[in-house]
């Protein structure tokens, strides 16, 4: 009789179906948690690439923090025990969770210091995803923190190309003075906290994401390479792209600092050490220096003329008043807790706006300077 | 139209004009050839026009002679003879055909048709199963995890995330308070000078424990359902519609679900205030 | 009244009668007893029953009430229109799905893309199937014509009703085209945007020119005309997302809904064409069936494409459950592309057009050229037999043109002439930068850290995989002519928890003679699947 294979086909087909998918849906839950596994893990491979791109000469091949802070510890990473948030966010008081605090301080920088901002919501190279798996890799370190990983720590380049190392005389013992302009604090500078080597080369004909800078100070003058690093998206070289060389430059730099800099690319020679090493420079720090870098000089004036903050002329040794009536004297205790803990105590007529944070973002020998420096102003 | 037998002659002439009808459509029927719906129809030697017109008046009587079979097979005749006992007029009753067996291929078909309603089932069910939304931790509709307590009878804390009011109530307890007024769904808002919860749209009034007071909601504010864990990580307790303040604590981990709501009693008319 | 009815017939009686009547206005004119007749294979009652839906009812009113018995024979069409038709079905339904969880955005459609695979129930079931049906689809659509083709079935009267078809050639090929956009990953955005870059490169007609002078200030306006139209900026962005993604679901598939019904009325109408050695040349008596040659869609052909849809289901779900996995590439990164970019392989052919010469040239004026052939096919050839003695030429020229599409396409393979420098080739064989690769295969924990040179390395027997690949990885530098005293080393190394760091140096003496090195880094997580994520 015609068809009765057919039907018997077509319904094994069927049956056939429904069991497949049965199978299929028997799998779904287990299936779908390997699979956000596999792309957490792909985010993680993602934000490797750009880590040790971009961020490993300051904060470590292991996260363990050179000249910027470290990031792979439990402090930053592992929530306190009963709490949600880890201590450092807590200690900070940040409203929210630490995704967003590492999403954003990579994204917006830190004004002040050499930690430019990388997101293009900020005029950085980064997009939002790049960003995030960025945080995801570095959220990544809190499953073992405080580890060091992998072989003897080496800078990879971008592209699948090093650089050509810089033939070596003697290896740096410390870094230069960052507040004497040398050719030396240029090349260290260069080739290290400022990052330029990630982008620019030096020695070879064509440039890596940014041009190549082989004699610039004598094809362009002081002047152009000086405007084009405090504003980069001021003159843009020919093929290459606006938006991606951090912006922040020219928060980041002293004048000397950029001077120097300046002063290597012309004369590259002329520099006497060699790549650095890690620094904890033992150096005595400029106290006027660090304030500027950290920012204090935008609210506190040093000659009196009112701004945000209280004045520094004529602080030390004399007496404050407070906002609820009480008078102090601003000794060294005084000046320390107004820097590591602002709130504490707010002088009259002036309102609780000072960060915070100064204790994280400082070292002690630095607070030590600022206080000294403070000390001088009579 | 074999199955339908012609009637002996009963006692009205509209009965006989039926039966008549159906004998002579029914020979027309076996005679003639199928009319089919193709217009171009078969070659012979009448012509065109005229094969149509035969066609077209056979399948209105097609449609005249279904109708009398319906009619036939619902309708009792008018006038059949009264008094006449069933058992004498067989003929009366509409006859019915012979059974058909189920054969092979007919199974067959019902089989194929069963796996096909069992796949479509199953897909529609996939669908529904694939559509359904996922709320992730932290987001409207997921969980979400605080540690700390406001104080007792104090101001409760805002979640704005999870739209809702994080209470320790004067009552006694942790409730997770869900912003949306009970009456017809404005945001109510904490009232300091009056220290209760209060909707600017049409005046609903709730206690800091989210009992209504006054307003034309007519039950209290509706809740999430709360967790509690201790500090190893064991459940210690939960919201229910019975139990609907958790224990408030230090150290303990709460975690709201905002995926899931529990409705605020009817109002009690004991806690009502004038203004 | 119908009281009496009830005491005539009994309850059951009554209401069997009148679920009989509904049953009949269901079926549009068969009645139940009629039905089951149907369904055992007896044959009809006279007047037959079976033909009234096809005149009654909205959906067999389309479909022809008896076929020709020599067209129904399966190799006769290999059913491959209803297969087309059922795929685009299939489409439609998963699409639609789809949608659910998808907006069209370049902040989201990545995310969308990850979340549907990672976090939605069956999300990757029906994403396959979709993708699979998709690229069946093609085949399907090209095999058909290319029947049609065969059998001649393109001629007088049909001519028509080729046009219509290879309109939804055109169409099918832009639908799977659209769709590729959508997922917003690298391979998605490449591919798209070499595409519209050939739009961008349209010349303008001669004497066209003062239009744009007209209208935009140059005279060279269609190509610009053209991709802004495509992509709504000079570049794939937010506004091309948009735009394919309106031509995916909104206006391509009305185009194809529309021209379908118009080329499927003209088939019944026309009805299948029989087989050219049944016929006297020049005859079609298609659509004038004599009785006994009649086979009757209710219900043998009916059981047919049963037969055919359900298997076919079958093996689009089992396939995509067990075999298949449509790959989801990094996301779109505007700023690099990646090495070995391809077009859909149903492009192939252009992009191997593109590589002959010219792109203006080989990539729009020679395929313009042949779509305009393919479409004035039936009324260019003017030999009104289909039989295939008669029609050696036409013949020869169709297998022809057939096997230069195949070595285009061939040609369009990423081996063919796109080459990087040979030590990144190298390199992208082992480890490529989208995809899989054979280091990507070896499990991870099986990775080993260390330093493996090729200079020294000899592993052991019997070798692991990982050995395999190094000592695969010497071979290939060993033969490479490209790269003289070469050697490499590769280097494994944890980099963090749960990831490896796996970095390829390949040192050699490059054509001025002296030593250069190539090195790439790539990190590889524990948990990433790429070799279940990439399969073909």
């Amino acid at each position: 009789m015609y068809g009765v294979s057919r039907l018997v086909i077509a319904t094994m087909a069927l049956v056939g179906t429904f069991v497949v998918v049965l199978l299929t849906a028997a799998q779904e839950p287990a299936r779908m948690e390997r699979y956000a596994a596999n792309f957490h893990g792909r985010e993680i491979e993602v934000g490797a690439q750009i880590y040790f791109e971009a961020c490993a000469t300051c904060h470590g091949q292991h996260g363990e923090g050179l000249v910027g802070p470290a990031l792979n510890t439990a402090d930053l990473l592992v929530p306190a025990p009963g709490q949600t948030r880890p201590p450092r966010l807590l200690a900070l008081n940040y409203s929210g969770d630490l995704r967003s605090y590492l999403e954003g301080t990579i994204t917006y920088g830190r004004p002040g210091t050499v930690m430019p901002a990388w997101g293009q919501a900020a005029g950085g190279p980064y997009r939002p995803d790049q960003i995030a798996a960025l945080v995801t890799f570095i959220m990544n370190w809190g499953l073992d923190p405080g580890k060091q990983w992998g072989g003897a720590p080496e800078r990879v380049a971008i592209g699948g190309v090093e650089p050509v190392p810089v033939v070596a005389a003697v290896p740096m013992a410390t870094p230069p003075p960052r507040n004497i302009r040398s050719v030396d604090l240029g090349k260290y500078l260069f080739h290290g906290p400022a990052g330029c080597a990630e982008c620019h080369t030096f020695d070879m004909a064509t440039g890596k994401t940014g041009p190549d800078l082989t004699d610039i100070v004598q094809n362009k003058g002081r002047d152009y390479v000086r405007t084009s690093i405090v504003n980069p998206n001021g003159m843009v070289a020919p093929d290459h792209a606006p938006g991606i060389m951090p912006q922040t430059f020219a928060f980041a730099l002293t004048d000397i600092e950029l001077e120097s800099l300046i002063d290597y690319l012309e004369n590259p020679t002329a520099a006497t050490q060699v790549v650095f090493a890690t620094p904890t420079p033992p150096v005595p720090l400029d106290g006027k220096q660090v304030a500027q870098n950290a920012g204090c000089l935008a609210c506190h004036s040093l000659d009196g003329s009112p701004m945000v903050g209280p004045t520094w002329q004529g602080l030390f040794g004399h007496e404050v008043e407070l906002e609820d009536g009480s008078k102090v004297i601003a000794d060294e205790a005084y000046l320390y807790e107004a820097i590591v803990n602002p709130a504490a105590k707010i002088v009259k007529g002036y309102q609780n706006l000072m960060p915070p944070n100064y204790e994280q973002l400082l070292t002690p020998e630095q607070i030590t300077a600022i206080i000294e420096y403070i000390k001088l102003l009579h | 139209m074999a199955d339908i037998e012609t009637k002996p002659p009963v006692t009205t002439g509209k009965e006989e004009q039926r039966a008549a009808a159906r004998t002579r459509v029914a020979e027309r029927a076996q005679s003639g050839d199928t009319p089919g719906v193709s217009p171009d129809g078969e070659e012979g030697g009448i012509s065109e026009a005229a094969r149509r017109f035969q066609a077209l008046k056979q399948s209105q009587a097609l449609k005249q002679s279904r109708k009398e079979r319906e009619a036939a097979l619902l309708h009792r005749a008018v006038d059949i003879a009264p008094r006449v006992s069933a058992e004498s007029l067989p003929e009366a009753r509409p006859q019915k055909a012979p059974s058909l067996p189920i054969n092979r291929r007919e199974f067959l078909t019902y089989a194929w048709g069963g796996a096909l309603t069992l796949v479509l089932a199953q897909g529609g069910l996939a669908t529904l199963w694939f559509a359904y939304p996922r709320f992730k931790a932290g987001e409207f509709g997921g969980v979400f995890t605080l540690t700390s307590i406001p104080e007792r009878g104090a101001k409760p804390v805002e979640n704005l995330q999870g739209k809702f009011w994080w209470t320790n109530a004067e009552e006694g307890g942790m409730i997770a308070l869900y912003k949306v007024c009970t009456h017809l769904g404005c945001l109510y808002e904490w009232k300091d000078q009056t220290r209760r919860f209060e909707c600017p749209c049409h005046g609903s009034k709730f206690n800091q424990s989210g009992r209504n007071i006054q307003g034309p909601a007519t039950r209290d504010l509706d809740q999430f359902v709360v967790t509690v864990l201790d500090s190893a990580g064991n459940p210690i307790d939960q919201t229910t519609p019975d139990h609907r303040y958790v224990v408030a604590g230090e150290g303990l981990t709460y975690k709201i679900d905002t995926g899931r709501k529990i409705q605020g009693r009817p109002s009690d008319p004991s806690l009502a205030v004038e203004a | 009244m119908v009281g009496q009815d009830i005491r005539s017939r009994g309850l059951r009686g009554y209401l069997g009668a009148k679920a009989d009547s509904v049953f009949e206005r269901i079926t549009a004119g068969i009645p139940w007893r009629d039905f089951r007749k149907m369904l055992r294979g007896d044959p009809p009652d006279r007047p037959n029953p079976r033909l009234k839906p096809h005149s009654e009812s909205f959906w067999l009113h389309i479909k022809p009430t008896y076929y020709h018995e020599s067209v129904t024979r399966f190799t006769h069409t290999f059913r491959l229109g209803l297969l087309s038709t059922y795929l685009f079905v299939v489409e439609l339904i998963t699409g639609l799905i789809l949608m659910i969880w998808y907006a069209p955005t370049p902040e989201r459609a990545y995310a969308d893309m990850v979340r549907l695979l990672s976090n939605v129930p069956m999300g990757q079931f029906v994403r396959d199937i979709h993708r699979l049906a998709a690229e069946a689809m093609v085949i399907a659509v090209v095999l058909h014509m290319f029947r049609t083709f065969l059998t001649g079935s393109y001629k007088k009267p049909r001519q028509f009703t080729w046009v219509t078809g290879v309109v939804l050639l055109i169409a099918t090929l832009f639908l799977s085209f659209s769709g590729y956009l959508l997922p917003w990953d690298q391979l998605a955005f490449w591919a798209v945007t070499i595409g519209t870059s050939m739009a961008e490169a349209s010349p303008t007609p001669p004497g066209a020119g003062w239009i744009g002078t007209a209208l935009f200030g140059t005279s060279d306006w269609v190509g610009q005309f053209v991709n802004l139209l495509l992509r709504g900026a000079p570049d794939i962005g937010a506004g091309g997302l948009l735009r394919f993604y309106l031509l995916h679901v909104f206006f391509l598939p009305l185009v194809v809904i529309f021209f379908f019904f118009f080329h499927y009325y003209k088939v019944v109408h026309f009805g299948i064409s029989l087989p050219a050695k049944e016929e006297e040349v020049g005859q079609d008596t298609a659509n004038r069936v004599p009785a006994d040659k009649r086979r009757y869609y209710l219900m043998d052909i009916a059981i047919d494409e049963i037969a055919l849809l359900s298997v076919v289901t079958f093996v689009l779900v089992a396939v995509s459950a067990f075999f298949y996995d449509a790959k989801l590439e990094h996301i779109a990164n505007p700023l690099k592309t990646p090495l070995h970019t391809t077009a859909p392989w149903y492009f192939y052919w252009l992009q191997g057009l593109l590589k002959i010469g010219d792109k203006v040239f080989w990539g729009l004026v020679v395929p313009g050229i042949l779509i305009v052939l393919t479409f004035a096919l039936p009324y260019l050839d003017y030999n009104p037999s289909r039989r295939g003695k008669d029609r050696r030429y036409a013949l020869a020229a169709g297998f022809l043109f057939a096997s230069w599409i195949v070595v285009l396409s061939f040609m369009g393979l990423p081996l063919y002439a796109v080459q990087s420098p040979p030590a990144e080739e190298v390199v992208q064989e082992f480890m490529p930068e989208e995809g899989v690769g054979p280091i990507r295969e070896i499990p991870w924990s099986e990775l080993e850290i260390g330093v493996y040179d090729t200079r020294t390395f000899q592993g052991s027997v019997p070798y692991s995989e990982f050995e395999r690949v190094i000592l695969e990885f010497k071979e290939r530098i060993a033969h490479d002519p490209g790269l003289p005293n070469g050697s490499g080393i590769i280097t494994v190394e944890a980099a963090g928890p749960g990831l490896k760091r796996i970095k390829f140096q390949i040192d050699y003496t490059d054509r001025d003679g002296k030593p250069a090195q190539f090195i790439k880094t790539f990190y590889l997580h524990e948990s990433s699947l790429y070799w279940e994520q990439f399969t073909f």
